[in-house]
């Protein structure tokens, strides 16, 4: 299988050997002889005749020219030799979380592909943190089209299709990296996926330990004013820690009740795991769930790295985590590194209802429907491959990289043995 | 003789060919001679004069008025006619024209035009004689009045092929200064040596007529793109186009106005002959020293 990195050039190079064939097909000849003994008075004045003929002259120069044109072309175009590749992919981006039962995923995307007109086979694509932001499937998706389009130069169309959870955390990245993608974004329906995550019920109760004075708490007095109804002993829906330390008979409540989310927000703003800051610096706003607390914060402690298992749920106005969550087993602690003067109403104002939004969350921090590509299909268009062979480092190279350079040196040589047949040949100049 | 001369002297049968001028002495014939003696038709007396031959003296007019006279009259001459023909390559122009399904190169219509001023000549009862420069050599015909001539000057002609590049003034070197000289050629070999020569003859006293042969197709260019070459002049290559045919025609007619006055000046009768005309007409012309028409 053969192909180019850019056809035009190994277009432009066909055109031109049609145009030297067609020339060889032209011969510029001397005009017939004609004796006239009234020659002398003629002008002198030089001129050529031109003339079609039904066979091209000069075959040998004519091959070497072509061989010439058509090499150095191929080289320039960036000729590809390989086996034939497929020409049409379809990536299909799932969840890296569903990866454990991807028996059951697959198959369900192979129930859905069934309806497809093209008998293409999906590739699929686990993608880590599509829940969290479905950009991550589209910049995926293009770093795996760019490299199919790389290693197939066969390889024509490309289509993506996203299996899309209900809610996600966030579609910055979505609408980020929408534009990315040339073409339209098959979106395969959550209800075609087996059930990952069951949505909560509204109408939590709360369990507040660590604190003598329960009314002196702004914490407290924030959850009660937004109708969370106390609760005492295990079973309420969030428990708010806000002593230093988790105690043991919450740390194990975790662990036995998926159900429940453990707010671990220390009185001092600083829990086990952070890093107390010494001195302490002070903030002026924190945004949580799109909205944003504007006061004049003193921070305490710096909360830790954010990885896989640390999520964050809040953050500082320069950007770093005031409060994240643990995952535990199946459920998960927040922590919460805000640090709130005694009596405070902060949190009783409505810009509050963001942070609170972001604690009372299910697991997997604050959901938002996910985005739907294409209302009333769910097929994915397929886009040129060669929107994504473009702009890549080695897109003109040869493959094999040696190629080129032979091709080069065999259109030289072609050109110089071409050269010395001229000279050679009786009429040339010397 | 070949059947292709037959019309043309058909045609000219009756025509006569007599000298521009008094001819120098020679045997007796139709023309006028510049000498004066006592033979023949009476013209005038003259009076003696010392070393007159006494036996011109009119005795009868002595006896009568004791005068001394001689008697004079004109004497009529025979004008040896010598054509000069130019067979080089040059007049084997047009090569393979057909006029009237007959090949009518410069070389065919020299020698019909030569055939017939033989013809006129002979009929005037003047000797002819023949000089014809070919390729490989030189036809060379004495003037001669018996019967046949005309016909072996046509039979010889006919057998020559126009080749070669020989020289026309050294042909007319053997001319004799009393004879009518009718040069028929192309102009285009050595026409400078030729006329150099032909100023000597004509100074000797010879009545010279040159009879200028052009080939139709010389005095246009054929249309299109060829390389013409000149047949005498191989190296010599000029190409021919659309562009360059009005500069010819006028390169070509001052080179013939030129030759037109070369001879002239020199005392020379010039006719210029284009090859399609018909023969016996060309001849008429040059009888009469009139230009063809």
């Amino acid at each position: 299988m053969i192909g180019f990195a850019i056809p035009w050039i190994f277009a432009m190079a066909v055109v031109a050997a049609a145009g030297v064939t067609l020339l060889h097909f032209l011969s510029v000849r001397q005009p017939r002889v004609l004796s006239l003994p009234t020659t002398r008075f003629v002008p002198e004045r030089e001129a050529h005749a031109v003339s079609r003929q039904a066979k091209p002259s000069d075959l040998l120069l004519l091959a070497l020219r072509l061989l010439a044109l058509l090499a150095a072309g191929a080289a320039l175009a960036g000729v590809r030799c390989g086996r034939a590749g497929t020409r049409v992919v379809h990536l299909v981006a799932i969840d890296a979380s569903r990866r454990a039962d991807s028996a059951a995923v697959l198959r369900r995307v192979a129930v859905w592909r069934a309806g497809a007109a093209d008998d293409v086979r999906p590739t699929p694509m686990w993608v880590r943190g599509l829940h969290d932001d479905p950009g991550a499937a589209i910049a995926a998706g293009i770093r795996a089209a760019a490299a199919a389009a790389q290693q197939n130069p066969a390889l024509a169309d490309l289509s993506l299709s996203v299996v899309m959870p209900a809610t996600v955390r966030s579609r910055a990245g979505w609408d980020a990296w929408r534009g990315q993608w040339p073409g339209r974004i098959g979106v395969l329906p959550p209800a075609a996926m087996p059930p990952a995550v069951v949505p909560r019920a509204d109408g939590l109760t709360v369990r507040v330990v660590g604190v003598v004075r329960t009314e002196d708490d702004a914490v407290v007095a924030a959850v009660l004013a937004r109708g969370w109804a106390p609760r005492d002993g295990n079973g309420a829906d969030v428990t708010v820690v806000r002593s230093l330390a988790l105690e043991n008979g919450v740390s194990s409540s975790i662990a036995d009740d998926s159900s429940t989310i453990v707010v671990h927000w220390p009185v001092g703003g600083a829990p086990r795991g952070w890093r107390v800051r010494v001195p302490t610096d002070s903030v002026g706003a924190l945004a949580a769930a799109g909205v944003a607390l504007v006061s004049r914060y003193g921070r305490v402690s710096s909360a830790p790295a954010v990885s896989d298992s640390v999520m964050a749920l809040a953050w500082w106005g320069d950007g770093e985590p005031a409060a994240v969550e643990r995952v535990r087993g199946n459920s998960c602690v927040r922590e919460v590194g805000i640090a709130l003067p005694g009596g405070s109403d902060l949190l009783l104002s409505p810009s509050a209802d963001g942070l609170l939004e972001a604690l009372r969350a299910p697991c997997g921090g604050v959901r938002v429907p996910a985005p739907q590509e294409v209302v009333g299909s769910n097929r994915a268009q397929r886009v040129s491959a060669d929107d994504f062979r473009s702009g890549t480092v080695d897109d003109q190279q040869t493959r094999p990289r040696w190629l080129g350079a032979v091709l080069l040196a065999l259109a030289i040589g072609a050109l110089l043995t071409e050269w010395l047949l001229r000279r050679g040949s009786p009429g040339a100049p010397s | 003789m070949s059947a292709d001369y037959g019309p043309m002297l058909d045609a000219l049968r009756g025509v006569r060919w007599p000298a521009r001028r008094a001819v120098a002495a020679a045997p007796s014939g139709a023309h006028r001679s510049r000498q004066r003696g006592t033979a023949g038709e009476f013209s005038e007396y003259r009076a003696y004069r010392q070393g007159d031959d006494p036996r011109a003296l009119d005795w009868r007019l002595l006896a009568r008025s004791d005068r001394a006279f001689v008697r004079l009259s004109d004497d009529r001459a025979l004008v040896p006619t010598w054509i000069v023909l130019d067979g080089s390559a040059s007049m084997a122009f047009p090569d393979g024209s057909v006029v009237g399904g007959v090949s009518r190169s410069k070389w065919r219509a020299a020698c019909a035009l030569a055939v017939g001023l033989a013809a006129v000549a002979h009929a005037s009862g003047d000797p002819v004689g023949v000089v014809a420069l070919h390729g490989s050599g030189e036809l060379r015909l004495p003037p001669r009045m018996r019967r046949g001539t005309v016909r072996e000057i046509a039979r010889a002609l006919d057998a020559l092929v126009a080749d070669g590049a020989g020289s026309l003034a050294s042909a007319l070197l053997r001319v004799p200064a009393t004879a009518r000289c009718i040069v028929i050629s192309d102009a285009l070999g050595d026409h400078d040596a030729t006329i150099k020569y032909a100023t000597m003859l004509a100074a000797g006293g010879a009545m010279i007529d040159f009879v200028h042969i052009v080939a139709r197709e010389e005095l246009e260019l054929p249309a299109g793109i060829f390389r013409a070459q000149d047949p005498e002049e191989v190296a010599l290559e000029r190409v021919t186009s659309d562009r360059v045919r009005a500069a010819y025609a006028e390169r070509f007619a001052a080179f013939r106005a030129q030759v037109r006055d070369q001879w002239r000046a020199i005392g020379a009768g010039y006719t210029e002959v284009v090859t399609d005309v018909m023969p016996a007409r060309a001849v008429r012309a040059i009888v009469a020293g009139l230009a063809v028409r």
